[in-house]
């Protein structure tokens, strides 16, 4: 892996020092970890008493109550949770533009959501989707440590998912880190995505060129995965038409988040770094938190 | 080695790589663009592939393998084609002989730089085998060389170009009956030919050069009325206008001057009567371009007198014999019997001795024509028989050749003798007859009298011009005349039926001898047309190449070029499909 990529990820993780992963309720859950959840569970904060009943561990039967009321009842403590962020990132080959901080920012944001995830006691598994979704090499660790990053991959996130359907953790926080440029119907990859999960983000991530291209005359357009080609004649009608047809896309995108419970969050890279990657759009729609 | 292109006008269709420029100097330039959904641009307006504005070319590998294609096919179009190793193949050369190719200075004169020529063409050329044809007035094959090689000096000492004319055309064709047709023809001369040569055997190269000449173009001597007369006549080839005093030399003193004033491209002549007795003489001229018709050397012309006997026995005819004898000025009535006439058919004579038979007829009629005569006959020259009243007889007609006839009565015949002698046989009867009173009595003599002239031992041809074909009468018993030229060279001529002929070019005094005869001739170069340097030129007409040896001596190379195109092209097709997969875009 490049040097340039390791490099990029530890910016992230600096940066996410002062993020924490967002944890949602339903990601509270789980026998043993590093949190109490809501439920009952096997650690020692008291929660409640309660009748026994057959199966109810001997052990939890509070003897005091016992012998004060002639009742068996045993005592609740809160359960210890673990939650988990899968972190899918998109390696194809459009989040590689050239001339642009699209790739520097994905990393980066990578290595923030690496960092924040630590930082809110989650285990975190990355997963890198090229041509297939595979888990990164030391995936669950931290960013700097990630092996194997290459912006490769042709083949689109709808297709992939479904070639190689992985292998979530349930009730985890599953975030996706692409630009959404490809054409299929979102919940093609939504579904299967947030399928089992407590959370669902999507970030979409965006280099200023793509939002506002500054084409004038005669251009080549050259799609990065496809390599196909076309020969246009850019004038500020066309580049009007290009945002109307990027707001659609990105309405399509948000529509089918609503269908399926996700959030999507739309990042400009070039924003964040002059703003020292201060993530308000991400904090605004709780995914992350200062801390 | 530059190959040589077949269809060399296939090169019209090297228009086509400027063509092929100009389209990528016009064509659009398309900024190439990355971008991550192009589905998102799908709405946007096509652009055209060109414009009308010239935009800066950068060379691609595409542009350039599309212009080796281009190349390479013109040039297998055009089917270049280099010589084969070995060649098989003989030269013929045809070389002006006429005295222009002199003209000039030395080394740098036609004939000298035709050598030179011949040489890088010997060795350009790999040819087997070199054969000269001289072309002088008539083309003589000269036997100088073997294979390729000969020697340039031998070659000069018949390459003397002192001829009055050069007969190219007789040269050419001689070449060809010589060597077939398959050989090479290369003509070397000093002027463009009358029509350009057709593709196929012959080359003409020409070395003149206009060059500014004066020179005599006639000159005479003669005997008249005992009196030597001279004349000269001088052409003035320059640009300017030249008055000129000449000297008449005679044994290295000058003996009388003649001026000339010549305009430009003019012609001028002088008639002077020269001292009693004078010898040969020369008149010179200043040196310039032509230095060889620079010079005339005449002789004092000689009449040989005919020594007549005379006996004739009827008064009348005797009275108009003698008459037109004397009037001849070239009988001796008292020297050793040449000729005889007489009207005895009895008379016995040397028999060496021409006869003039008069038969005279007892009865005759007068025939007034139309008269049959054999103008061919050299004693006829000159005869007119137009009111001439001929008494003659029919049962008197005289044996021999007829000449002259009335109708089908012979009245002058000829009878010609192995030895040479000639009888002839005139039948006359001059009471009936008026010719002895017409112009034609005293020419017929002199006709008579000069043919038994130019018989006798020698040549009239004192003074001849170079190239002219002399005659000489040998003694009888004479079978070679050596002949000595101006530089001393010796030629032995046999001869046949005491006869010899030379035809000198050497201009100077020839001396003629045989064992009993010594007589001398002057030549001159006497040729206007050569002299005039204005129409000579340099340069070279015709090409060896046609077809067949086209064919035959050179290899094609078109399929060399015809396969580069076909690399360049497959190339360009694997540069395109990889563009095409990799999304790389010309710009």
């Amino acid at each position: 892996m490049k040097q340039l990529y390791r490099q990029q990820l530890r910016e992230g993780e600096k940066v996410g020092m002062r993020y924490a992963l967002t944890i949602p309720r339903d990601a509270m859950r789980g026998a043993t970890g590093y949190q109490l959840g809501h439920g009952a569970g096997s650690s020692l904060d008291f929660k409640d008493f309660r009748e026994y009943e057959m199966g109810d561990d001997l052990r939890l039967i509070d003897w005091g109550a016992y012998a004060r009321s002639d009742k068996l009842i045993v005592k609740l403590f809160r359960e210890e949770v673990s939650p988990h962020l899968d972190l899918l990132i998109d390696l194809s080959c459009s989040m590689d533009l050239p001339n642009t901080e699209k790739q520097a920012g994905l990393l980066t944001l990578a290595g923030i959501f690496s960092s924040a995830a630590a930082n809110a006691k989650c285990s975190q598994g990355c997963w890198g989707a090229g041509d297939t979704v595979q888990p990164m090499p030391n995936g669950t660790q931290r960013a700097s440590a990630w092996e194997g990053i290459e912006f490769s991959g042709t083949r689109n996130l709808s297709e992939t998912i479904h070639l190689t359907p992985p292998r979530w953790r349930r009730h985890g926080i599953r975030v996706l880190l692409s630009d959404l440029m490809w054409e299929a119907d979102p919940l093609d990859f939504l579904r299967p995505f947030s399928d089992g999960a407590a959370a669902v983000h999507i970030i979409q991530i965006l280099a200023r060129e793509e939002i506002t291209p500054s084409l004038q005359g005669n251009s080549r357009l050259v799609d990065l995965e496809s390599v196909n080609q076309q020969e246009v004649f850019i004038d500020s009608v066309t580049r009007q038409r290009y945002s109307e047809a990027l707001a659609r896309h990105q309405q399509n995108w948000h529509q089918a988040c609503r269908q399926v419970g996700a959030t999507l969050a739309v990042v400009t890279v070039e924003t964040l770094i002059e703003h020292a990657w201060r993530l308000d759009a991400l904090e605004k729609a709780n995914i992350l938190t200062s801390i | 080695m530059i190959p040589l292109l077949t269809y060399p006008l296939a090169l019209l269709a090297a228009i086509s790589l400027p063509t092929l420029v100009a389209i990528y100097y016009f064509r659009n330039r398309f900024r190439r663009y990355n971008v991550a959904g192009l589905f998102l641009w799908e709405h946007a307006a096509r652009a055209r592939e060109g414009g009308t504005v010239i935009r800066r070319m950068r060379a691609s590998w595409l542009f350039i393998l599309e212009l080796i294609a281009l190349i390479a096919l013109v040039l297998a179009a055009t089917d270049p084609r280099l010589p084969f190793r070995h060649a098989n193949r003989s030269l013929v050369v045809v070389l002006d002989d006429s005295a222009s190719m002199l003209a000039g200075k030395s080394g740098s004169r036609p004939r000298d730089r035709a050598l030179v020529d011949i040489h890088k063409r010997i060795r350009a050329g790999r040819f087997k085998s070199i054969r000269f044809i001289q072309a002088g007035t008539a083309p003589t094959l000269l036997e100088v060389a073997k294979g390729i090689h000969w020697n340039d000096a031998e070659l000069l000492t018949r390459w003397t170009c002192q001829s009055p004319a050069s007969d190219l055309d007789g040269a050419i064709a001689m070449a060809s009956e010589v060597t077939g047709r398959h050989a090479r023809l290369l003509v070397v001369t000093d002027h463009a030919p009358p029509t350009p040569p057709k593709q196929g055997r012959v080359q003409w190269h020409a070395f003149g050069a206009d060059l500014p000449n004066l020179g005599f173009i006639n000159a005479r001597r003669s005997q008249t009325a005992g009196k030597d007369r001279l004349f000269l006549a001088m052409g003035n080839y320059t640009h300017n206008r030249i008055g000129i005093t000449v000297p008449i030399v005679e044994a290295g003193a000058a003996i009388k001057t003649a001026r000339f004033e010549l305009d430009a491209g003019k012609t001028a002549s002088a008639t002077l009567t020269l001292p009693p007795n004078t010898g040969a003489i020369s008149v010179q001229l200043p040196g310039d371009a032509l230095a060889i018709d620079n010079q005339i050397i005449l002789l004092p012309e000689i009449h040989r007198h005919v020594g007549t006997r005379i006996l004739i026995d009827d008064e009348a005819l005797d009275a108009d014999i003698r008459s037109a004898v004397n009037s001849t000025g070239l009988c001796d009535l008292h020297g050793p019997a040449q000729l005889l006439i007489t009207d005895n058919v009895d008379t016995k004579t040397h028999p060496e001795t021409w006869q003039l038979r008069l038969s005279i007829p007892e009865s005759p009629k007068p025939y007034t024509g139309p008269f049959v005569v054999d103008f061919n006959h050299p004693i006829t020259r000159g005869l007119s028989f137009d009111g001439i009243i001929w008494g003659a007889s029919e049962t008197n007609a005289p044996q021999g050749t007829p000449i002259v006839l009335a109708g089908n009565v012979p009245l002058l015949t000829t009878q010609a003798q192995p030895s040479g002698k000639r009888i002839f046989t005139l039948q006359i009867n001059t009471s009936l007859s008026n010719i002895q009173a017409t112009p034609t009595w005293p020419a017929l003599i002199w006709n008579i009298v000069t043919l038994r002239s130019n018989a006798l031992p020698g040549t009239p041809q004192i003074n001849v011009a170079s190239g002219t074909l002399v005659d000489l009468s040998l003694p009888a018993n004479a079978t070679v005349l050596t002949a000595t030229t101006p530089s001393g060279a010796q030629q032995q001529i046999k001869a046949h039926a005491a006869h010899a002929t030379l035809q000198p070019t050497e201009p100077g005094i020839y001396t003629l001898t045989t064992e009993t005869l010594n007589t001398q001739i002057a030549v001159n170069l006497i040729a206007p047309e050569e002299s005039n340097l204005s129409r000579r030129q340099g340069g070279t007409w015709g090409d060896w190449l046609d077809p067949e040896t086209l064919t035959r001596e050179y290899l094609s190379w078109a399929w060399a070029a015809g396969i580069l195109a076909i690399l360049a092209l497959t190339a360009h097709t694997i540069l395109t499909a990889r563009r095409s997969q990799h999304g790389e875009v010309q710009s």
